[in-house]
């Protein structure tokens, strides 16, 4: 793995090796040294950077009042769970968070070179989860209402990571184009997923037939010690500008990579089917006194090991910005973006607004990733310095999940941004 | 399936429990479900020795296959315990001979007749193989130093090697006789009774040796008033296998049987045609045979018959180096003209004896020491009886039970019971569902259904449905499910076998969750 690794820190390496290149290459020494090969050179300075903080939750069916249901205990009536479940429009119900910050800047660029250093560092913390709708049902109302109908389970699962990452890279200063290598580590980890499952109780129940098969993976060493993982990735961004319409596009990717699991962790896997029209079951000796009874070997439905080495993919992200400005005063932005755990991709636009010369604000409406329609607002502030600071309110209401205004909501989420961009 | 979906949810669970101080999370969950689907058939009354033939173009056959246990032990050939008693001596030489120890002083072959054997029958064995038995031995010596004896029967052997003795004798002492005892079992041991000429019949061989003790310190005398004793004791000898003559044996039989195996059918009226009532006897025995029946009587009642009460001579088994080659059977109708049989089981029966005698050897020793006898084949004497399924009755005729276990699977369970029945039977039917619960009060639900009678020619069963309301008190603690069929018939009806009741159970209801 750590050949690997190093095969790629290598060839990206080469890829960047001309712009450092120059620095030595072309330069003339003057008043230091006359004979020198080197040149005495400015200090390196920052020529942007950016402090980021962002955390959002959000649920295209679970409400924050059932959530706080949940979290207090008691009994859950249908009354809470009514809402959700015609929430599920959908095949699936997803609820998902995301929260980390990241750091990233990039050097002043020097004279005659096209190249300037950037570079970025961060943590993420993602929690993806996902449900069919008939697993839902099963669960919380049972099978009653839904005799008759083969009740899908496959595809529900659920993971969670903690990734640090840090990045190095180019920024190309006339194009403002950046590509960094990314070393990523996560730190912990675990999944859970039903690959195929079904449960079916004939219209009259005359017969049940139903087949799990189910793996869990949790990235922990023996007595539950940390086992990072690490990966290799690209992240960049490739912003498009035209010089006679007022359009920005920007194209960026993210954690575009590897993750090289060791072996070691965790596996649990079930795969077991059972078919009867009642006493006794047929197939594998299950009956049901013998499930009632416990008498059931875990071994015949659960094995447990420990995992092999493997490569697995990275939460990468992808996504395209558009702004455009409709008059000096107001611009319209759109955006899109893919990966990252997000069962679907995410769309958003809005109208920004410029306040004042300092202030810009603006609305944008959101659809996709985990959650539903939701709206964001956000401000921008141009602070003396060169300096903007940049916050986003993901479903303002949703914000205030323990009160009972913000029961109904299922997306919440807050972004601070404070950057510094030297023209 | 609770555990199964638990199993899903407690993953789901693991995501959203972590506070502490919250009360347990509790929810309802509806269920419908099948729990019980069993056949009641007439099949699942009948076993062992009774039987249902599925009829192919008519009723179907109730087949009794009654064993009679009157002949086992009575012919095998009995050897008695048996004692000799021997002694030996050193015969009329004058003067005293010091013992030797290195060689025998005496040494003596025997043939000993077994003269008691089968009283007046005439019977003699050439070859028995015993499973158990033991052999005492006893011997008293008047010799005043120590020996060593050897007494072996050369004509009995286990697993290959001769059956024998070692014993040592302690000298007399001061008038003191030297006593030395000992015993060995004969289990599994074979005898070749055919003596030292290997023609003779009945006849034991030993042999006998005695010489000084090598751990005698002195030379001592014998002279010819020393006497060695010997007694040997064979007793509680079990004959597995035997060969030779079993002489002309008559022994009595009376042999009583209960019909247990039998079907329920209250006050049957049974329609006779086609009923078949065989008895069926197999000579194993590789000696001939003579049944004489006295009496056959089927509850209580003197069967009548022109010819069973004759003699009736089976020729004997043939046998090949201690394997049944072919038995010989004999096949006795009881229902041939003049016959009462159809009268006397126009009700079901219930019990069944016969009298009578067995002769062994009828025409004397005609095998020339041939017959041949292992108790583990003894001769079968079996009464088939076949009725038709062609009955009218009236009453409680199928019954079973369904175990609940108690368990928490369905807490707080409050829902129905949904009790479907399909009858094939072609008459009407009567059935009471009871759920009897484990709870202290042993509260009982039940329910009664009428269905009608089933088609079964048009695959159109009877269908019945009802429902009984459960609640958690009775389900939690699990339970019995009592299913009894109620079958009427005004006449006798034609059943071919494969008539049956399907119980189905589903719970439909509501139950709690709780993590």
């Amino acid at each position: 793995m750590m050949r690997m690794i190093f095969s790629t820190i290598a060839i990206v390496s080469l890829a960047f090796s001309s712009i450092n290149a120059q620095v030595y290459t072309t330069s003339e020494s003057s008043s230091f040294r006359n004979d020198s090969l080197f040149k005495k050179s400015d200090p390196v300075s920052i020529r942007e950077y950016s402090f980021e903080f962002w955390g959002n939750q959000t649920s295209n069916t679970i409400t924050a009042g059932f959530m706080n249901t949940i979290g207090h205990g008691g009994f859950i009536s249908k009354d809470d769970l009514d809402p959700i479940m015609n929430a599920h429009i959908g095949n699936f119900g997803y609820l998902g968070a995301n929260a980390g910050f990241n750091v990233s800047w990039s050097t002043k660029p020097r004279e005659g070179k096209q190249w300037s250093l950037c570079g970025s560092f961060g943590s993420e913390v993602i929690v993806d989860s996902r449900w069919t709708k008939d697993l839902f049902q099963l669960i919380w109302y049972g099978n009653a209402n839904l005799v008759g109908d083969v009740n899908v389970i496959s595809g529900s699962g659920a993971r969670v990571g903690l990734f640090n990452r840090l990045s190095l890279g180019g920024i190309k200063n006339d194009t403002k184009q950046r590509i960094e290598l990314s070393f990523v580590q996560r730190l912990v980890g675990g999944e859970w997923s039903v690959p195929y499952g079904y449960f079916y109780v004939t219209e009259d129940a005359d017969s049940l037939e139903t087949y799990l098969q189910t793996e869990a993976r949790l990235h922990f060493g023996a007595d539950n010690t940390l086992m990072p993982t690490y990966g290799v990735a690209i992240s960049g961004m490739v912003p498009i500008r035209s010089e006679d319409l007022p359009v920005e596009i920007d194209i960026y990717f993210k954690d575009v990579g590897l993750l090289f699991e060791p072996e070691g962790s965790q596996v649990y896997w079930v795969q077991e089917g059972i078919s009867t029209t009642g006493l006794p079951v047929f197939g594998d000796s299950l009956t049901w006194e013998n499930i009632i009874d416990g008498n059931i070997s875990t071994d015949t439905l659960l094995q447990s090991g420990k995992s092999v080495n493997r490569m697995a993919l990275l939460p990468s992200k992808l996504g395209a910005t558009l702004r455009f400005d409709i008059s000096e005063k107001i611009g319209f932005n759109a955006h899109v973006s893919v990966g990252g755990w997000m069962p679907e991709p995410l769309y958003s636009c809005g109208i920004d607004y410029k306040y004042s010369d300092n202030i810009n604000l603006g609305a944008r409406t959101k659809i996709g990733g985990w959650g539903d329609e939701r709206l964001e607002l956000y401000g921008r502030i141009d602070i003396p310095g060169d300096r903007v600071l940049y916050i986003a309110v993901e479903e303002p209401i949703g914000l205030f999940f323990q009160d009972s205004n913000g029961a109904h909501t299922t997306c919440r989420g807050i972004t601070l941004r404070l950057s510094k961009e030297n023209e | 399936m609770r555990k199964f979906l638990l199993f899903i949810s407690a993953i789901s669970a693991i995501c959203i429990i972590g506070c502490e101080d919250r009360e347990p999370l509790s929810w309802e969950s509806d269920i419908f479900l099948p729990l019980v689907d069993e056949k009641i058939s007439w099949l699942d009354f009948v076993e062992d020795t009774l039987d249902i033939e599925v009829g192919v173009d008519g009723p179907a056959t109730i087949v009794w296959h009654q064993p009679i246990d009157m002949i086992a032990g009575n012919l095998a050939p009995i050897l008695p315990d048996t004692s000799l008693e021997e002694n030996i001596g050193i015969g009329n030489i004058p003067v005293q001979i010091p013992v030797p120890t290195e060689y025998p002083f005496i040494v003596q072959e025997e043939e000993l007749p077994i003269t008691n054997l089968g009283g007046s029958s005439g019977a003699y064995l050439r070859e028995v193989v015993v499973s158990s038995g033991e052999m005492v031995f006893a011997v008293e010596s008047t010799i005043e130093g120590e020996l060593e004896m050897s007494y072996y029967l050369t004509c009995c052997t286990i697993d290959g090697d001769t059956v024998g003795i070692d014993l040592v004798i302690p000298p007399a002492v001061d008038g003191e006789l030297g006593v030395a005892t000992g015993s060995m079992s004969l289990e599994n041991a074979f005898f070749d009774l055919t003596g030292t000429s290997g023609v003779g019949n009945n006849l034991i061989t030993t042999f006998f040796s005695a010489q000084g003790s090598p751990n005698s310190e002195e030379i001592f005398y014998a002279d010819s008033d020393d006497n060695i004793k010997v007694t040997v004791q064979f007793k509680d000898f079990e004959v597995q296998s035997a060969l030779g003559y079993f002489g002309n044996l008559q022994a009595g039989f009376s042999a009583e049987e209960i019909l247990d195996d039998t079907i329920p059918l209250p006050n049957p009226i049974l329609n006779m045609e086609g009923a078949k009532a065989t008895l069926l006897l197999q000579n194993t025995i590789g000696a001939d045979l003579r049944f004489n029946f006295d009496t056959l009587a089927i509850d209580g009642q003197q069967l009548q018959h022109p010819s069973f009460f004759g003699i009736h001579d089976m020729a004997r088994a043939q046998w090949i180096n201690g394997e049944l080659y072919s038995a010989t059977e004999l096949e006795l109708d009881l229902t041939e003209d003049g016959s009462n049989l159809v009268t006397l089981v126009e009700l079901i029966p219930e019990n069944f004896k016969t009298v009578g005698n067995i002769e062994l050897n009828p025409y004397g020793d005609i095998s020339l020491g041939n017959d041949y006898l292992d108790v583990g084949q003894t001769p079968n004497l079996e009464l088939l009886l076949e009725i038709p399924l062609n009955v009218g009755f009236e009453g409680i005729v199928l019954d079973d039970s369904y175990v609940l276990d108690p368990s928490s699977d369905f807490p707080e369970f409050d829902g129905q019971l949904l009790i479907d029945m399909w009858s094939t039977f072609p008459v009407s039917v009567d059935a009471t569902f009871e759920y009897v619960s484990n709870n202290e009060e042993g509260t009982t639900v039940y329910g009664d259904l009428a269905l009608n009678s089933g088609k079964l020619l048009l695959d159109q069963p009877a269908h019945g449905f009802m429902e009984l309301q459960v609640d958690k008190g009775i389900v939690d603690p699990g339970g019995t499910i009592n299913v009894t069929v109620y079958l009427e018939t005004k006449d006798a009806v034609e059943f071919d076998g494969t008539e049956d009741i399907r119980v189905q159970v589903r719970a439909k209801g509501t139950y709690l969750i709780e993590e």
